[in-house]
């Protein structure tokens, strides 16, 4: 391992040692004293977002969906399922894609040694047939309808569609149903060949174990780099504001389904510039929308919207977008008031509330990284991003009021708005 | 492990016990406190009840108030709801906050937070002319919840699951859900949720417990100072046990994607510890995870779902297997079922499959011990059972459970209901 550093973060209490192994990997080990399950998490920067990509001198276009698709063809191993390799020491393991990423991850409060082998070890190696694929595919587009039945779930889509005209985003990590049809193996072996490289991956481990023999093991497990074909991600151009200002449909829904959305014209990027960003964003729109937030409460006690209004902020390094949403049997007045109030936030915000939601911010980030899992998927998450492990208590400390209100005129444009309805079928 | 013992129950006050784990290593800690009374026709005032209780309270007049009390505690939480345990409707208050060792020198946290969950319920907002609450909260939340009851088919695997359990224990207090039908809570008045709320404070059996960063003292002399001047509530009823008779089975239609396949046993608990472990193993390798029969069988060779699993319910004694699958594989999913625990039953899981199963639960309950909540939730259902068992030792006896232990249990389950949530046929 080269560049070993090891850091202790005195407002979580956590030490960490990052080191860099000779292929290029990352990895970050957070020794935990005391605690009986260490959890491993591997992940690399692929998501369900790259479907086009330069190979070599081939430009390869893959389904919606095959990211998603592959990480569940890794499961089945090479020679034995994953599943039955972790099984036998009663590990817990999952995976996960998003829409820029892919995370396996495996806990055990026994023969921890054993299970790092086999996540690094299927996460370098698969082996991918017609056969296999095919028989993956019935499970997957099961997974999907599942997904598909959540109003919820459509309504978000129905709203990235409303926001981007060409972004990946626009479709889910999954893909539909049509596209986990149109996958193919060969889409799978030229995903895998372009990312899944041994020098890809960001591995972070915690647990009552020995950072040096952790490394050592870890080391001892990458493959060498795999430096060519070269590889380039074809970014799709985005214009700078929606691609609507408002899309409807019908749906399996009793009420109505509102969702308004706000997006930056562009991503923050990755590194702290980017994490600062995305910290500036979330206490910008806790200040509008968290129950603490009078604006939230006026709405709430004028009946624009009842208790499952919810508000998030979608971030990564090519798009960024807050929303809000809920149901409502009058969809124009929701939108026009929530929207109305969101981008006149920014001169009722006071001081004092952005001292308060930023510490009440803190606390819930400080008292998150509890097991080792959680632990250990925060720092694969900074890795991804590019930022140090626990990053963001610092920043968070360090930001400054006129700078959240800055976010929020930045944000909260009605030009750069656009709103989704899912109305009842037939209604 | 925080703890090798169950923790001693305190009686702290009339009907008021408590679980205490201290354990500085969490970096948040939590108190639930548990107002048990029976599911019955004033569940759907006690739903309105939580709804209108975090609406605010004398002190903290509005949930503006609340919520900012709470931000101003370093983002602590208070969580107030309702929900079906067994045949018993649960009121729960959940105070969380972060452990002050990890706050800012002097930052006192608990100290304001354990009167505001007293507040919410001792003291709410009174509405004006003496009514017990205002009326247009009253309203508003009623109005709220008559929508979201009108909405639930809008989740299908929701929907599905209150459905079968309608059918399966219809004429129980199980089948019936906590919050009712919009009629019954479009009647609930402001009257009935004053009444709910003295009765639930003076005659619910209340469990409280803490875990984390707490101190063990301070927590017991404020449950007691609350509760003191109540005298013993009633026993909770007994759990309604009905031996089925021929299955049913039971096909509903709704639009959407997928169909939500339910299939229910009766299967009561059985009285010696040892046959509670083999049981669960039991239920384990048939489809309690990933090393599981039904797993394997449906997902992993047939493709037929992206998840399948069965599950104890314990407090009523239930073992019901769920999957989402094509509504035409429906019969060839059950008799899977059928054929997987009539072979467990013949011939006993393999070693193998034992082993997996035995891992994995050891494994989570080694793992209680990395999280606060999770081992609240394992303390309560613990005491709840009646069987107070320490992680520790139920580590050891699943460790001598055998193949041939795991089939006598199996042969528990009784066939009850299957049940098919289909999407309408075009």
């Amino acid at each position: 391992m080269n560049s070993v550093e090891t850091i202790v973060h005195p407002q979580v209490r956590e030490e960490s040692t990052r080191a860099r192994a000779e292929n290029g990997a990352e990895v970050v080990v957070v020794r935990r004293p005391g605690f009986a399950v260490s959890a491993a998490h591997v992940g690399l920067r692929f998501g369900s977002n790259d479907l086009r990509f330069r190979l070599g001198d081939r430009i390869v276009e893959v389904p919606p969906g095959s990211a998603h698709y592959l990480e569940h063809k890794l499961f089945e191993g090479r020679d034995e399922k994953v599943f039955d390799r972790f099984a036998r020491i009663g590990a817990e393991f999952n995976g996960g894609t998003s829409f820029t990423t892919t995370t396996y991850y495996f806990t055990a409060s026994q023969a921890f040694d054993a299970g790092l082998d086999v996540l690094l070890d299927f996460v370098q190696d698969v082996l991918l047939t017609e056969e296999r694929v095919e028989k993956e595919r019935g499970i997957i587009e099961q997974e999907v309808r599942m997904y598909d039945d959540h109003p919820s779930f459509h309504g978000v889509f129905l709203l990235h569609r409303a926001l981007y005209h060409r972004h990946p985003i626009r479709h889910s990590p999954g893909g539909s149903v049509d596209d986990v049809r149109r996958i193919t193996v060969d889409h799978l072996r030229d995903c895998w060949q372009a990312f899944y490289r041994p020098e890809n991956l960001r591995i972070a481990i915690a647990g009552d174990l020995d950072p040096e023999a952790v490394l050592a093991r870890v080391e001892g497990m990458l493959r060498p780099a795999v430096l060519t074909p070269p590889v380039e991600r074809l970014v799709v151009e985005e214009p700078p504001t929606p691609a609507a200002s408002l899309l409807e449909e019908d749906f399996r829904v009793t009420r109505p389904h509102v969702y308004v959305g706000w997006r930056d014209p562009e991503g923050p990027g990755l590194g702290d510039s980017g994490l600062r960003r995305r910290l500036l964003g979330s206490l910008a729109l806790d200040l509008v929308f968290d129950l603490a937030s009078p604006i939230h409460e006026d709405l709430y006690q004028r009946g624009v919207v009842d208790d499952g209004f919810r508000a998030s902020l979608s971030v990564d390094a090519d798009w960024s977008y807050a929303a809000a949403g809920g149901e409502s049997d009058e969809p124009e007045r929701f939108l026009a008031e929530v929207a109305g109030a969101a981008e006149s936030a920014r001169d009722r915000v006071r001081e004092d509330d952005f001292e308060r939601v930023r510490r009440a911010a803190f606390g819930r980030l400080v008292s998150s990284l509890q097991s080792c899992s959680a632990v250990a998927g925060h720092a694969l998450h900074a890795m991804l991003q590019e930022v140090a492990p626990f990053a963001a208590l610092d920043l968070l400390a360090g930001l400054r009021f006129d700078e959240v209100r800055v976010r929020m005129d930045e944000l909260f444009r009605e030009e750069h708005r656009a709103a989704a309805v899912l109305r009842p079928e037939g209604g | 492990m925080p703890r090798q013992t169950f923790p001693p129950v305190r009686r702290v006050a009339p009907g008021v016990d408590l679980l205490c784990v201290c354990e500085p290593r969490f970096k948040r800690a939590l108190l639930e406190i548990h107002v048990e009374v029976p599911l019955d026709g004033d569940s759907p005032a006690r739903t309105l009840l939580v709804s209108v209780l975090e609406q605010g309270s004398a002190g903290h007049p509005s949930r503006l108030a609340l919520a900012r009390a709470l931000q101003e505690a370093w983002g602590a939480d208070l969580d107030l709801w309702a929900d079906r345990n067994g045949e018993v409707h649960r009121l729960t208050t959940r105070v969380s906050w972060v452990g002050e060792s990890l706050l800012p020198a002097g930052a006192d946290v608990v100290s304001g937070l354990l009167p505001l969950a007293r507040e919410v319920w001792e003291a709410p907002r009174r509405g004006e002319d003496g009514r017990p609450f205002r009326a247009e909260v009253v309203e508003r939340e009623r109005e709220h919840l008559v929508k979201r009851i009108r909405s639930l088919r809008d989740d299908r695997a929701a929907w599905a699951e209150q459905r079968f359990l309608a059918h399966m224990c219809a004429d129980e207090p199980y089948g019936r859900p906590p919050w009712g039908d919009e009629a019954a809570m479009a009647a609930v008045t402001g009257d009935d949720l004053e009444r709910v709320r003295l009765a639930a404070l003076s005659g619910g059996r209340v469990l409280a417990v803490a875990v984390g960063p707490v101190e063990e003292e301070p927590i017991e002399e404020f449950l007691a100072e609350w509760f003191r001047d109540r005298a013993e509530p009633p026993p909770l009823p007994a759990v309604v046990q009905r031996r089925p008779g021929e299955r049913r089975e039971v096909r509903e239609e709704l639009p959407g994607e997928q169909a939500r396949f339910h299939y229910g046993f009766r299967c009561p608990l059985p009285e010696d510890e040892a046959g509670r472990e083999a049981l669960l193993l039991g239920v384990s390798v048939l489809g309690g995870g990933v090393h599981s029969r039904l797993f394997r069988k449906v997902r992993e060779e047939r493709s037929l779902a992206y998840g399948i699993s069965a599950r104890l319910r314990s407090r009523k004694g239930l073992l019901t297997v769920a999957a989402g699958i094509q509504a035409e594989h429906a019969d060839e999913v059950r008799d899977r079922v059928d054929a997987e625990l009539a072979d467990l039953r013949r011939a006993g899981p393999a070693q193998e499959e034992l082993d997996h199963a035995r891992r994995q639960l050891e494994q989570r309950l080694v793992a209680l011990s990395e999280s606060p909540g999770a081992l609240a939730a394992y303390l309560v259902r613990e005491e709840v059972l009646g069987l107070r068992r320490a992680p520790e030792d139920r580590r050891a006896a699943l460790r001598s459970v055998t193949p041939a232990a795991v089939a006598a249990e199996l042969e528990r389950p009784i066939p009850d209901t299957v049940y098919l949530l289909a999407p309408t046929q075009p």
